[in-house]
């Protein structure tokens, strides 16, 4: 071992040894990696080293997609699919928070709530949709229901272990002051419970992402499921990966503002 | 105004933690509660505080309250309960929010406190942006705030390091000195009792039973110098002794418990 020596030899520098395990970002490495994967991915198709019919080439694709934009195709099946998140997210959420919150603090909804939600969780829910078909019909309903479904058992269990997070201490402090109850789920567990509830909401934004496509995939004429679907039956490969391109920007921004809210409200973290 | 704390006895599931426990705290007075760990001083504290309903016996307030006490047991607690996302400001005036005042009453209330806890410059401060030390006073600017006729402080100062725990020392002197609050006062640690307080209750190991009350009769404003250490060093020795062989059994019996 070669080790640094002073005056004599018994006088060492003692060895470093805390280095590594420290993963930072490296500024712009993924940009880069980004723009050489689609490079390459160019070059391959172009080269004709596989055929464009099965895997079109990014400016193929970037092509498809401004006909579809400029056509107003585009934007008829991006509005079909953002109503039927909206719609479903927001329904399932308000109702997941309200179980959640039930589940949280009441010790009878803990009782018959907590099995039941755990039950029922892990059923496929998209398997459900031919009984909501059945039960709202063909139309909107039974794609609405089969989203909020799926995003209230995540938000659902997600409220709940939020609400059971919260501190004792806190509201025990809470109590000591006189609060009333009601001021301490606003004032305590409310706010206490935002970081839980908020990586929730990620979760169940991409389960809707997931299941609006799936379900526009199974009955819709409108939405970037039903572009895909129709896209892949026609061998419009460019317009199926146009599609799944707005399905993945769709779910950055979706992160984007999550994030975004999650540095509004907490702040304080 | 009195507290009196009448034959309180506790028990969970059957564990007896405290066994015909009475105490009454003066106007003013500040009652220092040590015993070893787990001997119920914080479950006495509960009691006292309305947090914990005792199997036996109650705590009772005797007299007129002090005109303008909005919490009549307020508690100062040991790792500080503060709501994070609040500022200081915000976590001053929770104790205030619900009750039947004005919003300039509010905002003096809260001056008030923070005025006499020297938090004034920090009111839109987080927790997170402050010491433990300032974080603490934080809680006792909220109890304040709350014009409490008994102040409950659950090892206020054990969360923090020696040098922070002298400063807050000095800031409980001070404070006392200005507003005299009765106070309970439960602490592991002897140095902190006997400076603080005017009366030191020693309770046995689990059940909790009153073993001995030692009064401090050294003024509290000389208790900190040399001279004050040494004019307390007989008192600290007696509490020592009447600790230490029921701390050890205790520890054991946690060790056992844990096993």
């Amino acid at each position: 071992m070669r080790v640094e020596t002073g005056a004599n030899a018994n006088d060492r520098a003692v060895p470093f040894r805390g280095g590594g395990f420290a993963p930072r970002k490296k500024r712009g490495a993924a940009l880069v990696s980004f723009v050489l994967l689609i490079a390459l991915w160019q070059a391959v198709v172009q080269g004709k080293l596989v055929n464009p019919l099965f895997l079109p080439a990014p400016s193929s694709i970037i092509a498809a997609l401004y006909a579809l934009a400029a056509s107003g195709d585009l934007w008829r099946h991006l509005a079909a699919s953002l109503y039927r998140i909206s719609m479903g997210w927001l329904l399932g959420t308000a109702a997941g928070l309200a179980v959640g919150f039930a589940i949280g603090l009441f010790s009878l909804a803990r009782s018959i709530g907590l099995p039941l939600v755990s039950a029922l969780f892990p059923i496929p829910k998209i398997a459900l949709l031919p009984l909501f078909i059945l039960w709202f019909g063909i139309g909107e309903p039974s794609k609405v229901a089969t989203i909020a479904l799926g995003v209230f058992f995540p938000t659902a269990v997600a409220a709940f272990g939020a609400v059971d997070n919260v501190s004792r201490t806190l509201i025990r402090m809470a109590q000591s002051f006189g609060l009333p109850a009601a001021e301490i789920v606003r004032k305590v567990v409310l706010p206490g419970a935002l970081p839980g509830i908020l990586s929730g909401f990620r979760i169940s934004a991409s389960i809707a992402l997931i299941l609006v496509v799936a379900a526009e995939m199974i009955n819709a004429q409108f939405g970037i499921g039903a572009l895909v679907l129709i896209a892949g039956n026609l061998m419009q490969t460019d317009q199926l990966l146009a599609g799944v391109v707005v399905l993945s920007v769709l779910g950055l921004v979706i992160a984007w503002a999550l994030g975004l809210l999650e540095r509004r409200l907490l702040r304080w973290r | 105004m009195e507290l009196v704390v009448a034959d309180v006895h506790h028990a969970y599931d059957g564990l007896v933690a405290l066994d015909g426990v009475d105490l009454t705290v003066g106007d003013g007075e500040v009652l220092g509660l040590i015993g070893p760990s787990g001997c119920g001083k914080s479950t006495l504290l509960g009691i006292v505080g309305g947090m914990l309903k005792p199997t036996r016996g109650q705590a009772r307030i005797r007299g007129e309250l002090p005109p303008g006490t909005l919490n009549p047991f307020t508690y100062v607690f040991q790792d500080f309960a503060l709501l994070p996302w609040r500022t200081v400001e915000g976590n001053v005036s929770l104790a205030l929010e619900h009750h039947a005042l004005t919003a300039a009453e509010r905002a003096r209330g809260v001056d008030e406190v923070l005025a006499l806890t020297d938090l004034t410059e920090f009111r839109a401060a987080l927790p997170k942006q402050l010491s433990g030390g300032m974080r603490q006073r934080v809680g006792i600017a909220r109890a304040l705030a709350a014009r409490p006729a008994v102040l409950l402080l659950d090892e206020p100062l054990s969360a923090l390091d020696a040098q922070t725990r002298e400063l807050l020392m000095e800031d409980f002197e001070r404070l006392w000195q200005r507003r005299a609050v009765a106070s309970v006062y439960v602490t592991h640690n002897l140095d902190e009792a006997l400076r603080l307080c005017d009366r030191v209750m020693v309770l046995s190991r689990r059940p909790g039973r009153i073993r001995e009350v030692v009064s401090v009769d050294v003024p509290r404003a000389k208790r900190a110098g040399a001279e004050g250490r040494i004019a307390l060093s007989p008192l600290r020795d007696r509490l020592w002794q009447l600790i230490r062989d029921e701390a050890k059994v205790a520890e054991r019996e946690i060790a056992d418990n844990a096993g």
